[in-house]
Protein backbone atom coordinates (compact mmCIF):
# COMPACT_ATOMS: atom_id res chain seq x y z
CA UNK A 1 0.00 0.00 0.00
CA UNK A 2 1.84 3.27 -0.82
CA UNK A 3 1.71 5.81 1.21
CA UNK A 4 -0.64 8.07 -0.95
CA UNK A 5 -3.30 5.25 -0.48
CA UNK A 6 -3.25 5.89 3.18
CA UNK A 7 -3.67 9.20 3.08
CA UNK A 8 -6.57 8.84 0.43
CA UNK A 9 -8.19 6.60 3.10
CA UNK A 10 -7.53 8.68 6.32
CA UNK A 11 -9.32 11.55 4.19
CA UNK A 12 -12.04 9.04 3.88
CA UNK A 13 -12.41 8.35 7.05
CA UNK A 14 -12.31 11.76 8.10
CA UNK A 15 -15.09 12.57 5.72
CA UNK A 16 -17.34 9.43 7.17
CA UNK A 17 -16.38 10.77 10.86
CA UNK A 18 -17.74 14.43 10.27
CA UNK A 19 -20.83 12.40 8.37
CA UNK A 20 -21.27 10.04 11.69
CA UNK A 21 -21.13 13.57 14.11
CA UNK A 22 -23.53 15.29 11.67
CA UNK A 23 -25.88 12.38 12.34
CA UNK A 24 -25.41 12.23 16.25
CA UNK A 25 -26.07 16.12 15.95
CA UNK A 26 -28.94 15.63 14.33
CA UNK A 27 -30.51 12.98 17.23
CA UNK A 28 -29.25 15.24 20.13
CA UNK A 29 -29.37 18.69 19.15
CA UNK A 30 -32.19 20.59 21.10
CA UNK A 31 -34.41 22.52 18.43
CA UNK A 32 -34.79 22.11 14.94
CA UNK A 33 -32.60 24.97 13.39
CA UNK A 34 -29.71 23.74 15.36
CA UNK A 35 -30.72 19.64 13.83
CA UNK A 36 -30.77 21.50 10.51
CA UNK A 37 -27.29 22.94 11.28
CA UNK A 38 -25.45 19.66 11.83
CA UNK A 39 -27.09 18.43 9.04
CA UNK A 40 -26.46 20.67 6.10
CA UNK A 41 -23.06 22.09 7.35
CA UNK A 42 -21.65 18.73 8.30
CA UNK A 43 -22.92 17.00 5.45
CA UNK A 44 -20.93 19.70 3.07
CA UNK A 45 -17.94 19.10 4.54
CA UNK A 46 -18.03 15.07 5.12
CA UNK A 47 -19.42 14.55 1.36
CA UNK A 48 -16.69 16.99 0.53
CA UNK A 49 -13.39 15.65 2.10
CA UNK A 50 -15.02 12.09 1.40
CA UNK A 51 -14.79 12.92 -2.44
CA UNK A 52 -11.60 14.28 -1.67
CA UNK A 53 -9.99 11.14 -0.52
CA UNK A 54 -11.40 9.39 -3.13
CA UNK A 55 -9.66 11.97 -5.61
CA UNK A 56 -6.34 10.75 -3.53
CA UNK A 57 -7.40 7.09 -3.98
CA UNK A 58 -7.78 7.21 -7.86
CA UNK A 59 -4.52 9.40 -8.06
CA UNK A 60 -3.06 7.02 -5.97
CA UNK A 61 -4.98 4.14 -7.72
CA UNK A 62 -2.32 1.52 -10.04
CA UNK A 63 -4.46 1.43 -13.74
CA UNK A 64 -4.14 3.04 -16.86
CA UNK A 65 -3.74 7.27 -16.39
CA UNK A 66 -6.81 7.54 -18.72
CA UNK A 67 -9.07 5.71 -16.35
CA UNK A 68 -8.03 7.74 -13.51
CA UNK A 69 -8.06 10.89 -14.96
CA UNK A 70 -11.64 10.03 -15.85
CA UNK A 71 -12.54 8.76 -12.14
CA UNK A 72 -11.22 12.23 -10.72
CA UNK A 73 -13.10 14.29 -13.25
CA UNK A 74 -16.40 12.45 -12.42
CA UNK A 75 -15.71 12.97 -8.53
CA UNK A 76 -14.58 16.64 -8.80
CA UNK A 77 -18.24 16.77 -10.87
CA UNK A 78 -19.61 15.23 -8.02
CA UNK A 79 -18.52 17.23 -5.73
CA UNK A 80 -19.05 20.46 -7.33
CA UNK A 81 -22.60 19.19 -7.64
CA UNK A 82 -23.08 18.69 -3.78
CA UNK A 83 -20.85 22.07 -3.14
CA UNK A 84 -24.21 23.82 -4.40
CA UNK A 85 -27.11 21.69 -3.98
CA UNK A 86 -25.75 20.53 -0.50
CA UNK A 87 -25.93 24.08 1.19
CA UNK A 88 -28.56 25.31 -0.81
CA UNK A 89 -30.76 22.61 0.22
CA UNK A 90 -30.19 23.13 3.77
CA UNK A 91 -31.15 26.88 3.64
CA UNK A 92 -33.79 25.88 2.03
CA UNK A 93 -35.24 23.34 4.50
CA UNK A 94 -34.38 26.20 7.34
CA UNK A 95 -35.98 28.95 5.51
CA UNK A 96 -39.08 26.86 4.81
CA UNK A 97 -39.15 26.37 9.07
CA UNK A 98 -38.89 29.68 10.10
CA UNK A 99 -41.55 31.09 7.48
CA UNK A 100 -44.03 28.53 8.80
CA UNK A 101 -42.86 29.40 12.57
CA UNK A 102 -41.02 26.31 13.82
CA UNK A 103 -39.02 26.88 16.88
CA UNK A 104 -39.76 30.37 17.09
CA UNK A 105 -40.16 30.90 20.80
CA UNK A 106 -36.22 29.98 21.06
CA UNK A 107 -35.28 32.80 18.71
CA UNK A 108 -33.70 35.67 20.90
CA UNK A 109 -35.41 39.00 19.60
CA UNK A 110 -32.28 40.77 18.60
CA UNK A 111 -31.22 37.53 16.23
CA UNK A 112 -34.17 37.81 14.55
CA UNK A 113 -34.09 41.73 14.07
CA UNK A 114 -30.65 41.03 12.61
CA UNK A 115 -31.93 39.11 9.80
CA UNK A 116 -33.61 40.35 6.61
CA UNK A 117 -36.94 38.35 7.77
CA UNK A 118 -37.41 40.99 10.61
CA UNK A 119 -38.68 42.97 7.86
CA UNK A 120 -40.49 39.82 5.96
CA UNK A 121 -42.61 39.25 8.77
CA UNK A 122 -46.13 40.76 8.01
CA UNK A 123 -48.13 42.80 10.22
CA UNK A 124 -51.58 42.30 9.49
CA UNK A 125 -54.11 44.58 10.00
CA UNK A 126 -56.92 42.21 11.13
CA UNK A 127 -60.35 43.12 11.12
CA UNK A 128 -64.13 41.82 11.72
CA UNK A 129 -65.10 38.66 14.22
CA UNK A 130 -62.20 36.58 15.98
CA UNK A 131 -63.74 33.74 13.76
CA UNK A 132 -62.75 35.70 10.67
CA UNK A 133 -59.35 37.07 12.59
CA UNK A 134 -58.01 33.41 12.75
CA UNK A 135 -59.33 32.67 9.61
CA UNK A 136 -56.74 35.99 8.23
CA UNK A 137 -53.94 34.53 11.08
CA UNK A 138 -54.02 31.24 9.23
CA UNK A 139 -50.46 30.75 7.73
CA UNK A 140 -49.31 33.90 9.80
CA UNK A 141 -46.25 33.07 11.52
CA UNK A 142 -48.15 32.03 14.74
CA UNK A 143 -51.77 31.72 14.67
CA UNK A 144 -53.79 33.70 17.09
CA UNK A 145 -54.54 30.20 19.27
CA UNK A 146 -50.24 30.03 19.27
CA UNK A 147 -50.35 33.72 20.99
CA UNK A 148 -52.61 32.57 23.64
CA UNK A 149 -50.17 29.83 24.77
CA UNK A 150 -47.33 32.40 24.78
CA UNK A 151 -45.47 32.52 28.20
CA UNK A 152 -42.16 32.90 28.48
CA UNK A 153 -40.67 36.78 28.04
CA UNK A 154 -38.54 35.46 25.02
CA UNK A 155 -42.02 34.39 23.43
CA UNK A 156 -43.51 37.64 24.16
CA UNK A 157 -41.25 39.19 22.26
CA UNK A 158 -41.23 37.09 19.68
CA UNK A 159 -45.38 38.18 19.48
CA UNK A 160 -44.28 41.61 19.41
CA UNK A 161 -42.96 40.83 15.55
CA UNK A 162 -46.88 39.84 14.88
CA UNK A 163 -49.53 41.42 16.57
CA UNK A 164 -52.79 40.20 15.32
CA UNK A 165 -54.95 42.90 16.36
CA UNK A 166 -55.50 46.03 15.21
CA UNK A 167 -54.57 49.71 17.08
CA UNK A 168 -58.01 50.29 18.35
CA UNK A 169 -58.02 46.60 19.64
CA UNK A 170 -55.07 47.38 21.17
CA UNK A 171 -55.76 50.54 23.07
CA UNK A 172 -59.24 48.72 24.08
CA UNK A 173 -56.82 45.92 25.46
CA UNK A 174 -54.95 48.90 26.98
CA UNK A 175 -57.23 50.61 28.73
CA UNK A 176 -59.46 47.99 30.32
CA UNK A 177 -56.36 45.94 31.72
CA UNK A 178 -53.57 48.35 32.35
CA UNK A 179 -53.69 48.02 36.00
CA UNK A 180 -53.76 44.23 36.72
CA UNK A 181 -51.20 43.92 34.28
CA UNK A 182 -48.90 46.50 35.73
CA UNK A 183 -49.38 45.26 39.03
CA UNK A 184 -50.09 41.82 38.31
CA UNK A 185 -47.94 40.57 35.40
CA UNK A 186 -44.56 42.14 36.80
CA UNK A 187 -43.72 42.78 32.64
CA UNK A 188 -42.06 45.93 32.60
CA UNK A 189 -43.54 46.18 29.13
CA UNK A 190 -41.78 49.23 27.62
CA UNK A 191 -38.34 46.85 27.87
CA UNK A 192 -39.19 44.78 24.76
CA UNK A 193 -42.01 47.11 23.35
CA UNK A 194 -40.19 50.36 21.84
CA UNK A 195 -43.49 51.17 20.39
CA UNK A 196 -45.32 51.31 23.49
CA UNK A 197 -47.88 49.56 24.81
CA UNK A 198 -50.27 50.57 22.13
CA UNK A 199 -48.96 49.07 19.62
CA UNK A 200 -49.60 45.09 20.93
CA UNK A 201 -52.83 43.88 22.49
CA UNK A 202 -51.54 40.32 22.28
CA UNK A 203 -49.13 41.11 25.33
CA UNK A 204 -51.36 42.71 26.88
CA UNK A 205 -54.12 40.15 26.50
CA UNK A 206 -51.15 37.37 27.85
CA UNK A 207 -50.45 39.55 30.42
CA UNK A 208 -53.75 39.99 31.21
CA UNK A 209 -54.31 36.23 31.22
CA UNK A 210 -51.11 35.82 33.54
CA UNK A 211 -52.86 38.03 35.93
CA UNK A 212 -55.92 36.50 35.77
CA UNK A 213 -54.64 33.53 36.28
CA UNK A 214 -52.31 34.56 39.62
CA UNK A 215 -55.32 36.17 40.48
CA UNK A 216 -57.39 32.90 40.44
CA UNK A 217 -55.01 30.92 42.15
CA UNK A 218 -54.60 33.24 45.20
CA UNK A 219 -58.39 32.71 45.18
CA UNK A 220 -58.41 28.92 45.24
CA UNK A 221 -55.72 29.18 48.09
CA UNK B 1 -15.15 -11.17 -0.08
CA UNK B 2 -17.42 -8.80 -2.55
CA UNK B 3 -19.65 -11.20 -2.41
CA UNK B 4 -20.12 -11.47 0.97
CA UNK B 5 -20.32 -7.43 0.47
CA UNK B 6 -22.96 -7.41 -2.01
CA UNK B 7 -24.83 -9.25 0.14
CA UNK B 8 -24.28 -7.52 3.48
CA UNK B 9 -25.55 -4.28 1.01
CA UNK B 10 -28.18 -6.33 -0.20
CA UNK B 11 -29.83 -7.35 3.51
CA UNK B 12 -28.67 -4.20 4.84
CA UNK B 13 -31.13 -1.97 1.98
CA UNK B 14 -34.01 -4.40 2.23
CA UNK B 15 -33.96 -3.98 5.90
CA UNK B 16 -34.15 -0.03 5.67
CA UNK B 17 -36.88 -0.78 2.80
CA UNK B 18 -38.91 -2.65 5.08
CA UNK B 19 -38.10 0.14 7.76
CA UNK B 20 -39.23 3.25 5.86
CA UNK B 21 -42.25 1.36 4.26
CA UNK B 22 -43.80 0.48 8.22
CA UNK B 23 -43.02 4.44 8.59
CA UNK B 24 -44.86 5.21 5.77
CA UNK B 25 -47.77 3.02 6.77
CA UNK B 26 -47.64 4.35 10.21
CA UNK B 27 -47.24 7.86 9.99
CA UNK B 28 -50.39 10.02 9.81
CA UNK B 29 -48.69 13.35 8.03
CA UNK B 30 -48.70 12.79 4.46
CA UNK B 31 -45.56 15.39 4.21
CA UNK B 32 -43.62 13.44 5.80
CA UNK B 33 -44.98 9.96 3.70
CA UNK B 34 -44.06 11.81 0.38
CA UNK B 35 -41.24 12.47 1.72
CA UNK B 36 -39.92 8.65 3.06
CA UNK B 37 -41.71 7.61 -0.15
CA UNK B 38 -38.91 9.49 -1.94
CA UNK B 39 -36.16 7.99 0.49
CA UNK B 40 -37.88 4.37 -0.41
CA UNK B 41 -37.56 4.77 -4.24
CA UNK B 42 -34.24 5.93 -3.92
CA UNK B 43 -33.29 3.36 -1.66
CA UNK B 44 -34.26 1.08 -4.46
CA UNK B 45 -32.45 2.82 -6.86
CA UNK B 46 -29.30 1.55 -4.93
CA UNK B 47 -30.63 -2.18 -4.46
CA UNK B 48 -31.08 -2.20 -8.36
CA UNK B 49 -27.62 -0.97 -8.59
CA UNK B 50 -26.17 -3.50 -6.14
CA UNK B 51 -28.24 -5.75 -8.57
CA UNK B 52 -26.30 -4.73 -11.50
CA UNK B 53 -29.62 -3.15 -12.98
CA UNK B 54 -28.19 0.22 -13.64
CA UNK B 55 -30.60 1.61 -16.33
CA UNK B 56 -33.38 0.46 -14.03
CA UNK B 57 -31.93 2.49 -11.09
CA UNK B 58 -31.67 5.75 -12.98
CA UNK B 59 -35.29 5.47 -14.25
CA UNK B 60 -35.96 4.53 -10.51
CA UNK B 61 -34.00 7.67 -9.11
CA UNK B 62 -34.74 10.15 -11.50
CA UNK B 63 -38.72 9.33 -11.64
CA UNK B 64 -39.39 7.54 -8.24
CA UNK B 65 -37.17 9.68 -5.90
CA UNK B 66 -37.62 13.11 -7.85
CA UNK B 67 -40.46 13.72 -10.13
CA UNK B 68 -43.01 11.87 -8.18
CA UNK B 69 -42.24 13.34 -5.27
CA UNK B 70 -42.48 16.45 -6.54
CA UNK B 71 -45.96 16.08 -7.91
CA UNK B 72 -46.97 13.90 -4.51
CA UNK B 73 -45.77 17.58 -3.03
CA UNK B 74 -47.71 19.59 -5.80
CA UNK B 75 -51.01 17.81 -4.98
CA UNK B 76 -50.18 17.92 -1.38
CA UNK B 77 -50.32 21.82 -1.99
CA UNK B 78 -53.43 21.65 -3.24
CA UNK B 79 -55.13 19.55 -0.83
CA UNK B 80 -53.86 18.84 2.53
CA UNK B 81 -50.87 17.26 4.26
CA UNK B 82 -52.88 15.35 7.02
CA UNK B 83 -54.57 12.26 6.46
CA UNK B 84 -57.77 12.24 7.39
CA UNK B 85 -58.33 9.56 10.29
CA UNK B 86 -60.52 6.46 9.21
CA UNK B 87 -64.20 6.71 10.51
CA UNK B 88 -64.49 2.92 11.35
CA UNK B 89 -61.70 -0.15 11.63
CA UNK B 90 -61.22 -0.48 7.78
CA UNK B 91 -60.95 -4.55 7.69
CA UNK B 92 -61.85 -5.08 3.93
CA UNK B 93 -59.21 -2.68 2.92
CA UNK B 94 -56.63 -4.59 5.43
CA UNK B 95 -57.80 -8.05 4.33
CA UNK B 96 -57.47 -7.05 0.48
CA UNK B 97 -53.80 -5.79 1.39
CA UNK B 98 -53.09 -8.79 3.50
CA UNK B 99 -54.67 -10.75 0.34
CA UNK B 100 -52.15 -9.25 -2.25
CA UNK B 101 -49.05 -9.03 0.28
CA UNK B 102 -49.43 -12.79 0.91
CA UNK B 103 -50.06 -13.88 -2.54
CA UNK B 104 -46.72 -11.92 -3.88
CA UNK B 105 -44.88 -13.42 -0.95
CA UNK B 106 -46.35 -17.11 -2.12
CA UNK B 107 -45.10 -16.10 -5.50
CA UNK B 108 -41.36 -15.19 -4.69
CA UNK B 109 -41.50 -18.74 -3.36
CA UNK B 110 -40.81 -19.56 -7.63
CA UNK B 111 -38.50 -17.03 -8.28
CA UNK B 112 -35.05 -18.49 -8.89
CA UNK B 113 -32.47 -17.90 -5.56
CA UNK B 114 -30.95 -14.09 -6.53
CA UNK B 115 -27.50 -14.72 -8.61
CA UNK B 116 -27.48 -18.49 -9.46
CA UNK B 117 -26.22 -19.55 -12.52
CA UNK B 118 -29.13 -21.71 -13.75
CA UNK B 119 -32.09 -19.28 -13.83
CA UNK B 120 -34.29 -18.91 -16.36
CA UNK B 121 -33.05 -15.65 -17.47
CA UNK B 122 -29.33 -16.75 -18.20
CA UNK B 123 -30.86 -20.41 -19.51
CA UNK B 124 -33.16 -19.08 -21.95
CA UNK B 125 -32.69 -19.10 -25.74
CA UNK B 126 -33.96 -15.40 -26.17
CA UNK B 127 -31.31 -14.03 -23.58
CA UNK B 128 -28.44 -15.80 -24.97
CA UNK B 129 -29.26 -14.43 -28.37
CA UNK B 130 -29.52 -10.87 -27.19
CA UNK B 131 -25.70 -11.35 -25.68
CA UNK B 132 -24.38 -12.80 -28.86
CA UNK B 133 -26.09 -11.10 -31.06
CA UNK B 134 -26.69 -7.19 -30.41
CA UNK B 135 -23.75 -6.56 -31.07
CA UNK B 136 -23.30 -7.80 -34.03
CA UNK B 137 -26.69 -6.90 -34.86
CA UNK B 138 -26.36 -2.94 -33.98
CA UNK B 139 -22.99 -2.18 -33.29
CA UNK B 140 -24.56 -0.76 -29.66
CA UNK B 141 -22.74 -1.82 -26.75
CA UNK B 142 -25.63 -1.38 -24.27
CA UNK B 143 -27.85 -4.65 -24.70
CA UNK B 144 -30.11 -3.02 -22.83
CA UNK B 145 -30.59 0.06 -25.34
CA UNK B 146 -30.77 -2.51 -27.89
CA UNK B 147 -33.64 -4.43 -26.33
CA UNK B 148 -35.71 -1.87 -25.48
CA UNK B 149 -35.55 0.22 -28.57
CA UNK B 150 -35.20 -2.20 -31.45
CA UNK B 151 -35.54 -6.16 -30.23
CA UNK B 152 -38.58 -4.85 -28.13
CA UNK B 153 -39.78 -2.06 -29.86
CA UNK B 154 -43.28 -3.25 -29.62
CA UNK B 155 -43.01 -3.03 -26.11
CA UNK B 156 -41.36 0.17 -25.64
CA UNK B 157 -43.59 1.86 -28.18
CA UNK B 158 -46.50 0.56 -26.06
CA UNK B 159 -45.20 1.92 -22.92
CA UNK B 160 -44.47 5.46 -24.49
CA UNK B 161 -48.45 5.23 -25.58
CA UNK B 162 -48.96 4.39 -21.74
CA UNK B 163 -47.16 7.57 -20.32
CA UNK B 164 -49.24 9.68 -23.31
CA UNK B 165 -52.32 8.45 -21.73
CA UNK B 166 -51.53 9.24 -18.36
CA UNK B 167 -50.76 12.84 -19.56
CA UNK B 168 -54.21 12.72 -21.44
CA UNK B 169 -56.02 11.21 -18.85
CA UNK B 170 -55.10 13.77 -16.38
CA UNK B 171 -55.23 16.84 -18.51
CA UNK B 172 -58.89 15.91 -18.76
CA UNK B 173 -59.66 15.19 -15.43
CA UNK B 174 -57.29 18.46 -13.96
CA UNK B 175 -59.45 20.44 -16.80
CA UNK B 176 -57.24 20.81 -19.42
CA UNK B 177 -55.01 23.01 -20.76
CA UNK B 178 -57.48 25.70 -22.70
CA UNK B 179 -58.37 26.49 -18.80
CA UNK B 180 -57.68 29.99 -17.92
CA UNK B 181 -54.68 29.70 -15.09
CA UNK B 182 -55.52 30.86 -11.65
CA UNK B 183 -51.90 30.09 -10.63
CA UNK B 184 -50.65 33.05 -7.36
CA UNK B 185 -47.53 33.79 -7.93
CA UNK B 186 -44.51 32.65 -5.34
CA UNK B 187 -44.96 35.69 -2.64
CA UNK B 188 -41.17 35.75 -2.20
CA UNK B 189 -38.47 34.43 -4.63
CA UNK B 190 -35.71 32.85 -2.59
CA UNK B 191 -32.71 34.34 -4.28
CA UNK B 192 -30.45 31.71 -2.71
CA UNK B 193 -32.24 28.81 -4.61
CA UNK B 194 -32.78 31.11 -7.70
CA UNK B 195 -28.98 31.22 -8.01
CA UNK B 196 -28.55 27.53 -7.54
CA UNK B 197 -31.09 26.54 -10.11
CA UNK B 198 -29.57 28.82 -12.60
CA UNK B 199 -26.09 27.55 -11.73
CA UNK B 200 -27.74 24.10 -11.87
CA UNK B 201 -30.30 23.77 -14.89
CA UNK B 202 -27.88 24.41 -17.54
CA UNK B 203 -25.96 21.23 -16.45
CA UNK B 204 -29.01 19.45 -15.74
CA UNK B 205 -30.14 19.92 -20.03
CA UNK B 206 -26.68 19.10 -20.69
CA UNK B 207 -26.73 15.97 -18.94
CA UNK B 208 -30.23 14.60 -19.67
CA UNK B 209 -29.00 15.38 -23.47
CA UNK B 210 -26.09 13.16 -22.68
CA UNK B 211 -28.22 10.26 -21.19
CA UNK B 212 -30.40 10.73 -24.54
CA UNK B 213 -27.71 10.44 -26.63
CA UNK B 214 -25.42 8.42 -25.03
CA UNK B 215 -27.87 5.36 -24.04
CA UNK B 216 -26.19 3.68 -26.40
CA UNK B 217 -22.69 3.11 -25.00
CA UNK B 218 -24.19 3.94 -21.03
CA UNK B 219 -26.98 3.70 -19.11
CA UNK B 220 -29.35 6.00 -19.97
CA UNK B 221 -32.11 6.74 -22.71
CA UNK B 222 -34.88 8.28 -23.90
CA UNK B 223 -37.32 7.76 -20.50
CA UNK B 224 -34.37 8.61 -18.32
CA UNK B 225 -33.57 11.56 -20.58
CA UNK B 226 -37.09 12.90 -20.97
CA UNK B 227 -37.18 12.89 -16.81
CA UNK B 228 -34.01 15.01 -16.40
CA UNK B 229 -35.55 17.83 -19.37
CA UNK B 230 -39.01 17.76 -17.47
CA UNK B 231 -37.21 18.34 -13.94
CA UNK B 232 -34.76 21.14 -15.37
CA UNK B 233 -37.97 23.11 -16.00
CA UNK B 234 -39.74 22.59 -12.80
CA UNK B 235 -36.77 23.42 -11.00
CA UNK B 236 -37.24 26.42 -13.09
CA UNK B 237 -40.94 26.64 -11.93
CA UNK B 238 -40.26 26.00 -8.55
CA UNK B 239 -37.77 28.66 -7.26
CA UNK B 240 -39.43 31.38 -10.32
CA UNK B 241 -42.74 31.36 -10.90
CA UNK B 242 -44.78 29.44 -13.38
CA UNK B 243 -45.23 32.64 -15.86
CA UNK B 244 -41.44 32.26 -16.58
CA UNK B 245 -41.55 28.81 -17.16
CA UNK B 246 -44.42 29.47 -19.40
CA UNK B 247 -42.78 31.78 -21.11
CA UNK B 248 -39.94 29.16 -21.93
CA UNK B 249 -42.09 26.04 -22.77
CA UNK B 250 -45.60 27.52 -23.05
CA UNK B 251 -48.29 24.87 -21.99
CA UNK B 252 -49.76 25.00 -25.58
CA UNK B 253 -46.48 23.76 -27.27
CA UNK B 254 -45.95 20.88 -24.63
CA UNK B 255 -49.36 19.80 -25.21
CA UNK B 256 -48.54 19.27 -28.79
CA UNK B 257 -44.97 17.70 -27.68
CA UNK B 258 -46.71 15.00 -26.17
CA UNK B 259 -48.49 13.30 -29.45
CA UNK B 260 -45.50 14.34 -31.45
CA UNK B 261 -43.20 11.85 -29.43
CA UNK B 262 -45.86 9.00 -29.63
CA UNK B 263 -46.18 10.10 -33.74
CA UNK B 264 -42.03 10.13 -34.20
CA UNK B 265 -41.93 6.51 -32.56
CA UNK B 266 -44.92 5.38 -34.54
CA UNK B 267 -44.01 6.94 -37.51
CA UNK B 268 -40.49 5.38 -37.68
CA UNK B 269 -42.23 2.30 -37.76
CA UNK B 270 -44.44 3.22 -40.61
CA UNK B 271 -41.33 4.41 -42.54
CA UNK B 272 -39.46 1.27 -42.08
CA UNK B 273 -42.77 -0.29 -43.54
CA UNK B 274 -42.90 2.08 -46.33
CA UNK B 275 -38.92 1.25 -47.42
CA UNK B 276 -40.34 -2.43 -47.59
CA UNK B 277 -39.68 -3.74 -43.38
CA UNK B 278 -42.07 -4.80 -41.28
CA UNK B 279 -43.00 -2.35 -38.26
CA UNK B 280 -39.78 -1.11 -36.53
CA UNK B 281 -37.70 -3.27 -38.82
CA UNK B 282 -34.39 -0.41 -38.91
CA UNK B 283 -32.18 -2.36 -41.08
CA UNK B 284 -34.30 -0.91 -44.16
CA UNK B 285 -33.54 2.63 -42.59
CA UNK B 286 -30.13 2.36 -44.63
CA UNK B 287 -28.10 0.75 -47.22
CA UNK B 288 -26.33 -0.80 -44.25
CA UNK B 289 -28.41 -2.66 -41.65
CA UNK B 290 -26.45 -1.73 -38.46
CA UNK B 291 -26.49 1.75 -39.68
CA UNK B 292 -30.34 1.36 -39.97
CA UNK B 293 -30.44 0.02 -36.56
CA UNK B 294 -28.94 3.23 -35.37
CA UNK B 295 -30.93 5.59 -36.97
CA UNK B 296 -34.00 3.99 -35.92
CA UNK B 297 -33.01 3.71 -32.63
CA UNK B 298 -31.85 7.28 -32.60
CA UNK B 299 -35.15 8.17 -33.62
CA UNK B 300 -37.39 6.32 -31.36
CA UNK B 301 -35.50 7.08 -28.38
CA UNK B 302 -35.97 10.66 -29.19
CA UNK B 303 -39.85 9.76 -29.49
CA UNK B 304 -39.85 8.39 -25.91
CA UNK B 305 -37.83 10.96 -24.43
CA UNK B 306 -39.87 14.14 -25.94
CA UNK B 307 -43.35 12.27 -25.27
CA UNK B 308 -41.81 11.51 -21.45
CA UNK B 309 -40.58 14.97 -20.58
CA UNK B 310 -43.76 16.85 -22.40
CA UNK B 311 -45.96 14.36 -20.37
CA UNK B 312 -44.39 14.56 -17.16
CA UNK B 313 -43.86 18.64 -17.99
CA UNK B 314 -47.63 18.69 -18.31
CA UNK B 315 -48.58 16.70 -15.76
CA UNK B 316 -46.62 19.19 -13.35
CA UNK B 317 -48.36 22.32 -14.63
CA UNK B 318 -51.76 20.95 -14.66
CA UNK B 319 -51.15 20.40 -10.42
CA UNK B 320 -49.41 23.59 -9.94
CA UNK B 321 -51.40 25.57 -12.26
CA UNK B 322 -54.74 24.24 -10.43
CA UNK B 323 -54.50 26.51 -7.45
CA UNK B 324 -55.58 26.57 -4.21
CA UNK B 325 -59.12 26.58 -4.30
Amino acid sequence: MSSLTLVGAVIVLFGTLICLIGGVGLIKLPDFFARTHAGGVTDTLGAGLTILGMIVLAVAFDGPLDYRVLVVIKLVSIAVLLLVTSPIAGHAVARAALEQGVGMDTIPLEMLRQTRFAQDIPRVQLEGTIADQKAQCEGCLLSLNEYATLTSREQLQIAYLRPPFNETQASEFHSQFQSIIETRSGFATKDFLPGGLDSNAVLLKLAVEEALASLAKEATS
Amino acid sequence: MSAILIETFTILLFALLLMVGILIGRTRSLFAAVMMSGIFSLLSASLFVVMDAVDVAFTEAAVGAGISTVLMLVTLHLTTDKESPPVKPQTLPLLVSLLTGGALLYATADFPAFGIADAPIHTSATAAHYIHQSYGDSHIPNIVTTVLASYRGYDTFGETTVVFTAAVAVMLLLGGSSRKSIVETIEKEDPIALVGAKMLIPYILLFALYVQFHGDFGPGGGFQAGVMFAAAFILHGMVTNLKATQAAASIRAVGYLIPFGVLLYGGTGFLCMALGGQFLEYNVLSHDPVHGQHYGILLVEAGVGITVFSAILMLYYQFALRGRQ
